[in-house]
């Protein structure tokens, strides 16, 4: 089923929605945002210059660190009043990226999230059972609303308790799940453990994924593992949420609500806009969005973009699976970390060093973090409780801190890998085939 | 005077105990006493060698943590029942044993034990009262 006609007309009423949408949006952002006539003014670009879809190459990009520097409220093109719901980005040290929406937003919002599940095959007869933590992450209520737009019963479990969660799911008799798709595989394994046998004792179908990339071989194990359909949605807090894409049932990519989201791909290093078809940095900007509207968001996700239509009756672009990320972020488990912040927190230990090694891997599809650390402080030689002590407290502090459970192995200093003189600090072991 | 320890962190994994033996082997350098402290991912080495600053120096120039204690030697009789009277002993003046380890050889004919307690001074005066002798490093060297 196809929940919009939106998401079925020509190439050629794509792109007319889309100018006429970017050129209002650009006149209300230099009115409204003074950080962004600022910026303008400084490359001499007026809102009258955008004639064209492809002149948007002239428009400056914003970064996660413009959101930061602007904390909080900066970069709001409304007054406070207008705002119905703020949301932060999750797993950061100083300032979260903090996003808000009027109340037309938060109807777009909806709208997207009930495209990008109706087309995941899911509809208003589903029990659709939410395992994203409820909070300023903001998975959680993005699919909620949208869900219930389309009529679907939801069951906002929230994270955590994994064998509560199974119980539920059974005795409700969910039919969707909502999650990350590494939560996905836990929730098989502990049911498995329970005695409860997913593919018979669940009504699972469709699966809706996110918060985290994923592979075909993590699709297939959702498969075979909980029985149902796994489809993967994208989206980042500093656009939308969840809501920007997704898979439909003939997973030939991620289609773009369009009419609400301009992507570009570039090339990162000169910021160049690349072919279809090309890979490189996506770049979003939000076309309606009304309390926070960015311009050219750099994402620093890889992709690529296909523009033909698509088998299921969807004219709408489709964004191949993120491949990477042009930065050092890592994401664990749905988690946003980067290592410089793993660095902040262990810095800040008394009794550890300063040298240490991530190393993020998969166990049973499972994203795992760990990380070897040194100890500088002889008086824990004393006895193997105080060492214990000093673990728990390395794991408190990041936990804590960066919402992580990492694996802290204490090393000797010298058995802390270094290249070429240089410390490395990241080993990403996940292979990108799904292992 | 006491004699001198050595603890090392170690990681509880195949050949790190190997690695310092090594360091200890290539320099000459003779140990005495030997004992592995297991922790879940861990372990403490704690030595007592012919030559303990020497051994701190290498180690540490290996970046290894490291710490030197006191502790103390006693040396007791291979005879049944004689280590249950310093237990007991120390029981009844609260003193707690963090640990005790034998050295690898007899000394004067009597087998020397290393103790660790809560309260080290007591635990001397205490062990002297039961007329056990204690060594120091200085004349263990000595005899080697």
């Amino acid at each position: 089923m196809i929940w919009s006609l939106k998401e079925t007309l020509p190439r050629e009423d794509i792109e007319e929605i889309q100018l006429k949408r970017l050129k209002k949006q650009i006149k209300k952002i230099y009115k409204k945002v003074p950080y962004y006539r600022e910026k303008f003014k400084e490359i001499g670009i007026k809102p009258k210059d955008i004639q064209s879809l492809a002149d948007i190459k002239y428009l400056p990009f914003t970064s996660k660190e413009d959101l930061r520097l602007n904390y909080p409220f900066g970069m709001f093109a409304v007054p406070k009043e207008e705002i119905v719901r703020y949301h932060a980005s999750s797993g950061t040290t100083g300032n979260p990226t903090v996003v808000g929406y009027t109340r037309k937003d938060m109807e777009t919002w909806k709208e997207c999230i009930a495209r990008l599940v109706t087309m995941a095959g899911v509809t208003r007869r589903d029990i659709a059972h939410i395992s994203f933590g409820y909070g300023l992450f903001t998975g959680a209520f993005g699919l909620h609303q949208g869900l219930e737009k389309v009529g679907a019963a939801v069951v906002p479990m929230s994270s955590g308790n994994t064998q509560r969660q199974i119980k539920m799911m059974k005795d409700f008799g969910a039919t969707v799940l909502i999650g990350t798709p590494s939560y996905g595989l836990r929730l098989a394994e502990t049911a498995i453990e329970m005695g409860i046998d997913p593919l018979t004792d669940l009504k699972l179908r469709v699966g809706c994924f996110g918060g985290e990339g994923s592979t075909e071989a993590m699709r297939d194990k959702l498969h075979e593992s909980l029985g149902l359909f796994a489809t993967e949605n994208y989206g980042l807090s500093e656009v939308v949420g969840p809501g920007v894409s997704g898979e439909c049932t003939e997973l030939t990519g991620l289609h773009i609500n369009e009419d609400h989201f301009l992507c570009e791909v570039i090339n990162p290093e000169t910021g160049e806009v690349l072919p279809a078809g090309e890979e490189g940095e996506l770049v979003i900007t939000p076309l309606t969005k009304e309390a926070i509207p960015v311009v050219r968001y750099r994402t620093k996700d890889i992709t690529s973009i296909d523009y033909e239509p698509c088998s299921c009756g969807r004219t709408t672009a489709r964004m191949a699976k993120v491949s990477g990320r042009t930065d050092d972020m890592l994401i664990i488990s749905g988690v946003n970390v980067f290592p410089s912040q793993i660095e902040e927190v262990l810095y800040n230990i008394d009794g550890i060093g300063t040298n240490y090694l991530i190393t993020v891997y998969k166990e049973n599809y499972i994203d795992k973090i760990a990380i070897d650390v040194e100890v500088t402080d002889n008086s824990v030689l004393d006895s193997p409780d105080s060492i214990e002590n000093l673990l728990k407290k390395v794991r408190e502090q990041l936990h804590v801190t960066l919402g992580i459970h990492p694996k802290i192995n204490l090393v000797e200093s010298k058995k802390i890998k270094r290249t070429e003189g240089k410390a490395q600090r990241v080993v990403d072991l996940r292979n990108k085939d799904g292992n | 005077m006491a004699i001198k320890q050595i603890s090392i962190f170690v990681q509880n994994r195949p050949g790190h105990l190997a690695d310092v033996t090594e360091i200890l082997k290539e320099n000459n350098i003779k140990i005495i006493g030997l004992s592995l402290t297991e922790g879940n991912d861990f372990g403490i080495v704690r030595l007592i060698v012919d030559d303990v600053y020497k051994t701190e120096y290498l180690l540490k120039e290996d970046k290894y943590l490291t710490r030197i204690d006191d502790v103390l030697v006693i040396l007791i009789d291979d005879q049944i029942g004689l280590i249950n009277s310093i237990c007991q002993e120390l029981a009844k003046n609260n003193i707690n044993i963090n640990y005790i380890y034998m050295l690898l050889e007899e000394y004067n004919k009597k087998l020397p034990l290393v103790i660790k307690t809560s309260d080290q001074e007591k635990t001397k005066e205490v062990i002297e009262n039961l007329g056990i002798s204690v060594i120091s490093q200085s004349t263990k060297s000595r005899n080697n």
